[in-house]
């Protein structure tokens, strides 16, 4: 098939988004609160706690909250692929996509790699903070 | 590359360029017109900052890109953008004390006024030739940098080379002995830096993060002026009230004990049309499918450029430069003649959440079009298809994928709307942020683009690839959209 020696290296190839799908995926949620910047803020306090994971968002910190180009644009592709998504006109939850399976295979990516239990400890922190 | 290496080569390339230009000169205030913002004063010293080769080159410098190749007006330059920059900055600097409030009475008018001006005529000056065309290409040189120095993380290339400019030895000697020794004002050019690339020190300077964010914040100087000098220069019709804007600027001291530049709320309309307006120049201009196509080409001709090695490369040419650029490879000449006479490649397949039967692969698409070595991949790939499959001839040199990154909307969390006794962001009294970005969404495409001849071979070979690479299946309109 064409393009099939192609698909071996791409589904090897860990991106941020699969850092963060994974993660989203690990938490087992359905649902992601999206006001007062949550996934920015979230991800931020994440980092401090595992650097080595989200070593490839880089923070704002001058702004009122911090803010990630990097995570902006993850969100961005996971929205427009349809894996987080939004109502109209209140946008305040994302309704998780686990069907589609691409979270699925960002966290078995990950998991390939070794990062199993970071990923794991992340999506309880994300559990945790959504609670909050 | 190391901030050592670059802040090196930084300072060679201006004592170079400064060289070039009459650095004796101390002339007076000047008056300048602007298509934009009509007649306005600039001080003495400041027109020897613009009169620098650093802010001369901008007059060469796009402020669009290769837009005008499909806009035909839109051939404003980064000089003028520089300009209106410095005359919106000094407006909202004016507006803010001629406020009254209580927060900016122990802060020197004077200070603020000067130091946000020399930011915004400084803001620019590390733009490549075609501005955003070549940042793409040097931009990944400074990826390490970004990550090591927590000043410049949220900083783009651009922003990184002025910053760097500012904030050079030959740039200090000129501010001590120019600036400071023969006008007596006081610049600060670590302030300056900071505004430029928009850090706001927390320690150092608490009481002047407004001024950080009327150079680079959620509605700064720099977005007021593109967003109504592109509007303007491309004769697309969008107003934006920004006199009403200038009435409602104010400040306030966030809970970190920083004084924050603020908009009263009766400005919120104000504000909610300069993100529409965004929005809307994004989608009509900046990801126009033929600006896109034209940029590919572009790019090409940096990438394959045999002069160009380090960001300073880039600093050291503009638009005229680059058609005359030295390469040995016949790729490159053809590029220049495609960009100098208009002969653009066409759309072959289309790329969005419309054109895929299984849209949720499209995020891994986007991903793998921003890698260059898996769009080289991707490429050769289509190539051979093409030559095996449907025995045609597909030049890899002619044949681009582009997926555009996508449109930063920060504005609205980053906003800080005042109201007694309190204050909030912008997304508290209305999702605007959300609401772009569903359009934005909706409106994304990415292409694969050819030459007109190769168009059908490239349609069919294409589709083949990606839907094997990504287990995707494209529908009817990936070919319909491209008007093939």
């Amino acid at each position: 098939m064409a393009g099939s020696n192609l698909k071996a290296m791409l589904s090897a190839k860990i991106t941020p988004d699969d850092i963060l799908g994974a993660v989203i995926y690990a938490s087992g949620l359905g649902e992601l609160t999206k006001k007062d910047s949550f996934m920015h803020k979230t991800v931020y306090r994440m980092k401090e706690e595992y650097p080595s994971v989200f070593g490839d968002f880089l923070f704002d910190e001058s702004g009122i909250s911090p803010f990630s180009e990097e995570l902006d644009g993850v969100l961005f592709r996971l929205e427009t692929s349809g894996i987080l998504s939004s109502m109209n006109p209140s946008h305040s939850t994302y309704i998780v996509n686990t069907a589609c399976g691409e979270l699925e295979s960002s966290y078995d990516k990950l998991k390939k790699v070794g990062f199993e239990e970071d990923i794991k400890l992340c999506g309880a922190v994300l559990r945790d903070i959504s609670r909050e | 590359m190391t901030e050592r290496e670059l802040r090196l080569e930084i300072d060679e390339y201006v004592t170079y360029v400064l060289s070039l230009g009459d650095m004796e000169s101390t002339p007076g205030a000047k008056v300048i017109h602007d298509s934009i913002h009509g007649t306005s004063m600039f001080l003495g010293h400041e027109i020897a900052l613009i009169d620098l080769p650093i802010i001369q080159r901008l007059r060469r410098i796009s402020q669009t890109d290769v837009a005008s190749l499909v806009f035909p007006a839109a051939n404003h330059n980064r000089f003028e953008h520089t300009v209106g920059v410095a005359t919106i900055a000094g407006s909202m600097v004016e507006s803010l004390y001629k406020r009254g409030n209580p927060l900016l009475s122990n802060i020197d008018k004077d200070y603020t006024y000067h130091n946000c001006r020399a930011a915004a005529i400084l803001h620019d000056c590390g733009h490549g030739p075609f501005s955003h065309s070549s940042e793409y290409t040097f931009k990944h040189w400074l990826k390490d940098i970004k990550r090591t120095n927590p000043r410049l993380a949220a900083a783009s290339a651009h922003e990184i080379l002025s910053f760097m400019i500012a904030t050079s030895d030959p740039m200090r000697e000129y501010n001590e002995r120019v600036i400071k020794g023969v006008y007596g004002v006081d610049i600060d050019l670590d302030f300056v830096g900071d505004m430029i690339v928009g850090y706001v020190d927390k320690t150092k300077r608490p009481d002047l993060a407004f001024a950080v964010a009327i150079i680079n914040g959620a509605f700064d100087a720099d977005k007021l002026d593109y967003i109504m000098r592109d509007a303007y220069s491309t004769g697309i019709n969008m107003p934006l009230d920004l006199p009403r804007l200038m009435y409602t600027l104010d400040v306030l001291k966030d809970a970190e004990g920083l004084t924050r530049l603020a908009i009263d709320s009766s400005g919120v309309s104000s504000l909610e049309g300069i993100i529409f307006n965004k929005m809307m120049l994004t989608a009509t201009i900046y990801q126009h499918q033929k600006v896109r196509c034209a940029g590919c080409v572009l790019r090409s001709v940096f990438a394959k450029s045999a002069s160009l090695y380090s960001p300073c490369d880039f600093l050291r040419i503009t638009d005229d430069d680059v058609f005359s650029l030295e390469s040995d490879l016949p790729e490159v000449k053809e590029y220049i003649n495609i960009l100098r006479n208009r002969i653009l490649p066409k759309r072959a397949l289309c790329i969005s959440p419309r054109t895929l039967e299984n849209p949720s692969a499209l995020g891994r698409i986007i991903n793998a079009f921003g890698d260059e070595g898996i769009r080289e991949k991707l490429t050769e790939e289509i190539c051979s298809y093409a030559s095996v499959h449907l025995s045609h001839e597909l030049p890899r040199e002619f044949v681009w994928l582009d997926c555009p990154p996508h449109a930063v909307f920060k504005e609205a969390s980053q906003c800080i709307i005042k109201s007694p006794g309190e204050y909030m962001p912008l997304t508290e009294i209305f999702p605007v942020d959300d609401w772009v970005r569903t359009f934005s969404e909706s409106k994304y495409h990415g292409f694969v683009y050819t030459m007109p001849c190769h168009r059908e071979a490239a349609y069919a070979s294409s589709r083949a690839v990606l839907e094997g690479a990504f287990g995707v299946k494209f529908n009817d309109l990936a070919r319909r959209l491209c008007k093939l």
